[in-house]
């Protein structure tokens, strides 16, 4: 079996194809943007180079060891630890239209899907929160390597854990979601390993030769992210899959529901003892939307409004932690 | 090396069908995108298997047309089974309700399944009959028209090109590092870094060189896709044609 990233059109609904298309080319028009202000030419040749050789590396495929299996690597840090991160998720978009339109890998409506799992992952979340601080303080050849190892391993993993909820939001596959992500998780964090030897390789040679390329990606100040924008871009994402994509989820019970089912067959498991009793009339209590739904209403806007509402808790509660830790830190 | 050769034939080979000149491949390249994503919505968004036919029956009849081998088209189709076939089974371990289909008494789950293979297999065949037909300029062409920013389209041919150079400097950088050391089947593990970074870097190089001069020759990618036709009345005329047939198929199915 050949283990792939790359989802093809018939493995996702419409509506979350449109949806990931739309993410897609926001991710798209803001990198542009972004580059456009660097105003910097050699960027270009760079990008495609860099995009023809992750075209050509993904061709590979290598063998994991003791699964029967093989898979290539996904390339999103090594393009961005040369690249930077905007022109990195540009280049790898370039390399899906090429894959998909010559030579079927991944289809033209899930597009947008693999550029979100392989290109704004690693892009957009692993290279500015994990790879970059690893670097930024102190760039050495020790460095790199630890950081493509967990920065490959952690993309893959986000981006295969999104192949899947990709799918089961489709409805596509009636795998339950546990056995699906125990199926997809443990081989790409074999693909993940394999892929931060390859990609710490090749920038230790390229940090060797050409140190100024490598610095250059990491500190240029017109790539800095700008963290208002950010939050921002995160709050529309919120938006987006919490009140839309929650649409179209699944109404089968979830991966723990579904085994509990199978032992009792029943999906929940009534409370017993005082304590548990007095904890569930509370929750019974508190809960004002039970089961992502409106109560006593099967209204589907009770899921987007679920959606919604609880990414915003969510953003209040990492916020006021976050404010709690910025406060402390500068009366210190 | 010997799947880097057959990835360069397979790219050779289509831009060459590209170029026939049939009446699908004088269509307007804008008018095959959109009904290319046309026909992928609708065959994603079905469970009819008559109207899977239907759309099967239409790709046949377009390959024909296109003088497509229909061998190449179903190998290029079979591509993306290996995954659809591991999700799709899970209808068959999952899905035991028994239905009649056309008064045949069959599993849920059979069907279901043979619906995401047939799906999977149609899409691919229906984006390949567009690259087929058009070739890779024209498509970037129509992405300049519909105003998609020039940095990205440049980004995006200059892969496509550089696609070829490279693969050829990994082949005579390999042929050279296996006459060097005759003994060895293939690159050493320890030895990858080093060669596929040298790679890279004199890549780079080569890239730099190459786009500098493109500019001082005056290069603009907005001006050298000037000779453009028109998406004239006609192709609208067609279009509507085109999606009226699909929303007959969609309601009479």
């Amino acid at each position: 079996m050949n283990v792939l990233m790359h989802m093809a059109d018939g493995l996702i609904s419409v509506p979350i194809g449109f949806i990931f298309i739309a993410v897609a080319v926001i991710a798209m028009g803001y990198s542009l943007k972004k580059i456009n202000e660097s105003h910097d030419e050699k960027k270009i040749p760079m990008m495609a180079v860099m995009g023809a050789f992750v075209f050509v590396a993904q061709m590979i495929n290598f063998t994991i060891p003791a699964t029967g299996s093989s898979g290539h690597i996904g390339g999103g840090i090594l393009l961005c630890l040369i690249l930077g991160q905007y022109p990195a998720f540009l280049a790898m978009c370039s390399v899906l239209i090429i894959q998909c339109l010559f030579f079927g890998d991944g289809g033209m409506l899930a597009l947008g899907c693999n550029m979100f799992n392989m290109g704004l992952i690693p892009c957009f979340i692993v290279y500015p929160l994990i790879v970059k601080p690893l670097l930024k303080n102190h760039l050495s050849s020790s460095r790199i390597v630890l950081s493509s190892m967990i920065g490959a391993v952690v993309g893959l993993e986000l981006g295969a854990f999104c192949v899947v909820l990709e799918t089961l939001a489709s409805q596509i596959t009636e795998l339950p979601f546990t056995l699906f992500v125990s199926l997809m998780l443990p081989i790409h964090l074999a693909i993940g390993i394999v892929e931060g030897i390859i990609t710490s390789a090749v920038v230790c040679y390229v940090y060797k030769e050409s140190p100024h390329m490598i610095d250059y990606a990491l500190v240029d100040k017109n790539f800095n992210m700008n963290y208002k924008k950010l939050i921002g871009v995160f709050l529309v994402l919120v938006v987006l899959i919490g009140g839309g994509l929650s649409l179209y989820a699944s109404s089968y019970p979830d991966g723990l529901e579904w085994s509990i089912g199978g032992i009792t067959g029943d999906s929940e498991l009534e409370a017993s003892g005082e304590v548990k009793e007095a904890l569930a009339s509370v929750q019974e209590t508190t809960s004002f939307l039970p089961d992502y739904s409106f109560s006593n209403s099967d209204s589907i806007l009770g899921t987007s409004t679920s959606g919604i509402v609880g990414g915003a808790m969510t953003i209040f509660v990492l916020g006021a932690v976050g404010y709690i830790f910025t406060r402390k830190k500068s009366h210190v | 090396m010997y799947k880097l050769l057959n990835a360069m034939l397979a790219m050779n080979n289509i831009e060459s069908i590209s170029h026939k000149n049939t009446i699908i491949h004088q269509w307007h390249p804008l008018f095959k995108i959109i009904c290319t994503f046309i026909m992928i919505i609708c065959i994603i968004s079905t469970y009819q298997l008559l109207e899977l036919i239907i759309y099967t029956l239409m790709i046949i009849i377009t390959s024909l047309l296109a003088h497509i081998s229909i061998q190449k088209l179903i190998t290029r189709g079979l591509l993306g089974l290996p995954f659809s076939l591991c999700l799709g089974v899970s209808f068959l371990i999952f899905d035991h309700k028994i239905i009649s289909f056309y008064g045949l008494m069959i599993y849920e789950g059979i069907l279901l399944l043979i619906l995401v293979l047939l799906k999977t297999t149609l899409c691919l065949m229906t984006s390949y009959i567009l690259i087929a037909t058009t070739p890779f300029d024209q498509i970037t062409g129509e992405l300049i028209h519909i105003k998609i920013p020039s940095t990205f389209v440049l980004s995006l041919t200059m892969t496509y090109r550089y696609i070829y150079s490279l693969l050829y400097d990994a082949k005579t950088m390999s042929a050279s590092y296996l006459l060097k050391n005759p003994q060895v089947k293939g690159i050493d593990l320890k030895d990858m870094g080093s060669f596929v970074g040298h790679l890279l870097v004199n890549s780079f190089n080569k890239s730099q060189h190459v786009y500098e001069c493109m500019l001082c020759r005056g290069y603009n990618i907005e001006t050298s896709y000037q000779r453009y036709e028109k998406f004239d009345i006609d192709n609208i005329f067609l279009l509507m044609m085109f999606m009226s047939f699909m929303i007959i198929v969609k309601v009479m199915v």
